[in-house]
């Protein structure tokens, strides 16, 4: 459904060019539900505003790689094209849906807006799918809601109106930049469990970014590890969290709460990555996580490491577990 | 009763709902209490209005822009001619109140001229950037090299002198403001990430301009329209003052004062009055452009 293959986009800054995204190859099938994690600053936004084309010049481009979505490549789509395929057919969820709704138009005008963009309604028809949708995404009171402004409805509401405004054309493919980060808990997890129903109920796929791997485990099919550009893992959810192969995976499991420390057995302190992510105009040399890596070798700062099959269905781009070391 | 009743849970419903308008007019009213000078400038700028629109049944001798009376020429001030009589004998009030419409409507002409040139050019140029924007805004920059009173006295001499090429000249010195006030907002708007989610659900570029860009601009544009209605009417009295705005006998208070100055001192009202006409009018707008920014500005609220 979308392929992604060696994707590079990198920003033209006056310090240097900043290589956000390095060569990235994904596949997502259609329904699949796929995450892509990685800390902030590692490239994953701009992924997906690459798949979208959005994103800006200058500073950024999209340097080489192909995206193709149902058989056609989206980095040779003229504007315009790309234009038609936005909302209609890949749509987008932001993260905060306090700043990603218009302040000055109400709820029900931004949704059929969308709906009148690509499905050529006149204004009644849109009016009766606006309300349709809102009561899609579960809000009580479409007919009130959608007179209201962004500023009336608090943070879960307006996230399922983002919702509402993504998913009122059926797109096929929904990519949720971190679409809990902003909401508590609660809110999160009944949020989330709306996406996961309505894209099912619709056949679409979803590219779920986010850097909470609690998620990744409660909602995804598949899942991608990206580190500073790079892709460092991937595989289907159940596999990553049972064998995690590459070092930055294990750290990024390891730096979970676990439940039988909140049961008061053993309390141990969170385990932590240590440093942070390296500065993308000057890259480290050979594998970019080594210097943070505990188990990195002399090799690690020289060659490069690849995406390579270690088990069927299973990648992992670390010299120390993938043969090429 | 049960009609009572119903009334009046109707009643609060109705209250609830409103309850964040309601509230918004209270703050309003609040502040408009704390600073006397803005409710000054309402009161001028509706009298002013109310004035120009009802000018011949106010005026007592509305013929008095072409007749001449030359039996009656510079009377004082008298209880039939409260702001006296010029040399051509025709009644001061009267004039005064008729000349509110001429300086009203090159007021409204020259808003309306430089808001649908300036406002979407700013827009454009903020929104799309690059060469666009720097397009734009050099051929601002062009305009606004010049003191706007000498371009436009430059353009109204080269037009030639009548009251339809002195709103053409102010206007042409005027639209340049509202595309530099437009094209800053519009510069930090684009950048939000509402117009982002536009973008992503495939909103086309003249739509996401002016539906999700532009409102977001007219508060500041309101402010601006109510300050420079009272600039507008400076310069355009200004350039009739030198005789490059309206003609004689036309009752524009600029052309009165500088017909009146050479009456002065002895007969000084004729060129007095137009003048504190025009002052009094300018300080309005004013004040009233300063409660407008007060009232919309929400740091100044609490």
């Amino acid at each position: 459904m979308l392929k992604i293959e060696g994707l590079k986009t990198y920003f033209y800054t006056y310090k240097g060019v900043i290589k956000a995204v390095d060569g990235v190859d994904l596949e997502i099938g259609k329904g699949e539900i796929f995450g892509l994690v990685g800390e902030s600053g590692c490239g994953k936004s701009t992924v997906a505003l690459s798949i979208v084309r959005l994103v800006s010049w200058p500073p950024g481009k999209i340097v080489d790689g192909r995206i193709i979505f149902e058989g056609e490549d989206l980095l040779r789509k003229t504007d315009e094209e790309v234009r038609r395929i936005r909302g209609s057919k890949i749509s987008m969820i932001f993260q905060e849906p306090t700043t990603s709704l218009n302040p000055v138009l109400t709820i029900g005008d931004q949704i059929a807006e969308a709906i009148m963009l690509h499905q050529n309604t006149d204004r009644e028809t849109a009016k009766w799918r606006t309300l349709e949708t809102l009561n899609k995404v579960r809000i009580a009171d479409p007919k009130r809601v959608s007179k209201e402004y962004p500023h009336e409805l608090s943070g879960g509401m307006m996230q399922r109106a983002m919702i509402a405004i993504a998913l009122s054309c059926n797109p096929r493919l929904l990519i949720a930049d971190e679409p809990t980060t902003s909401l508590d808990v609660t809110i999160g997890f009944e949020i989330l469990q709306l996406i996961k129903e309505l894209v099912n109920s619709i056949g679409a796929s979803v590219m779920l970014i986010t850097h909470d791997l609690g998620i990744v485990a409660e909602a995804c099919d598949k899942v991608a590890v990206m580190y500073a550009g790079h892709m460092v893992e991937k595989s289907d959810v159940k596999r990553l969290f049972e064998n995690p192969r590459h070092p930055y995976t294990q750290g990024l499991l390891a730096s979970l709460p676990s439940k039988s420390g909140l049961a008061g057995e053993k309390k141990r302190l969170l385990h932590v990555i240590k440093g942070s992510v390296p500065d993308l105009i000057n890259p480290p040399q050979g594998c970019r996580f080594h210097p943070r890596c505990e188990s990195a070798k002399e090799l690690c700062k020289k060659n490069k490491p690849h995406l390579l099959e270690i088990e069927q269905g299973h990648y992992v781009s670390c010299l120390m577990c993938n043969g090429e070391g | 009763m049960k009609f009572l009743e119903a009334l009046g849970v109707k009643i609060e419903r109705w209250m609830r709902r409103r309850g964040p308008r309601i509230e918004e007019y209270n703050l309003i009213v609040d502040l408009l209490r704390k600073n006397p000078l803005s409710l000054a400038g309402i009161v001028i700028v509706l009298s002013l209005i109310l004035v120009a629109v009802f000018a011949p049944i106010i005026a007592p001798y509305p013929n008095d822009v072409t007749d001449v009376h030359l039996e009656k020429s510079l009377r004082p001030m008298s209880w039939q001619h409260p702001f006296g009589t010029d040399d051509m004998g025709r009644d001061i009030f009267s004039r005064v109140i008729l000349g509110s419409r001429i300086s009203l409507e090159i007021a409204i002409m020259v808003i309306a001229i430089s808001l649908a040139v300036g406002i979407p050019l700013g827009a454009i140029a903020g929104y799309m950037g690059g060469w666009i924007d720097e397009t734009i805004m050099r051929v601002t920059d062009m305009f606004l090299a010049f003191p706007s009173i000498l371009l436009a006295m430059a353009i109204a001499a080269a037009l030639g002198p009548s009251l339809t090429n002195t709103m053409i000249a102010i206007s042409l010195t005027w639209w340049p403001w509202y595309t530099r006030l437009v094209r800053g907002q519009a510069l930090s708007l684009r950048e939000r990430t509402f117009v982002e989610a536009a973008k992503a659900m495939g909103v086309s570029q003249k739509r996401i301009i002016f539906q999700h860009i532009l409102p977001h601009t007219f508060s500041s544009v309101i402010v601006q329209i109510s300050m420079d209605v009272g600039y507008v009417i400076i310069t355009a009295a200004g350039l009739g003052f030198v005789g490059l705005g309206a003609q004689p006998p036309a009752p524009e208070w600029g052309l009165m004062i500088s017909i009146g100055r050479t009456f002065m001192p002895q007969w000084w009202w004729y060129a007095t009055f137009p003048g504190l006409a025009i002052m009094i009018v300018v300080l309005g707008f004013n004040f009233l452009g300063d409660a407008l920014r007060d009232i919309m500005d929400p740091r100044l609220r609490r």
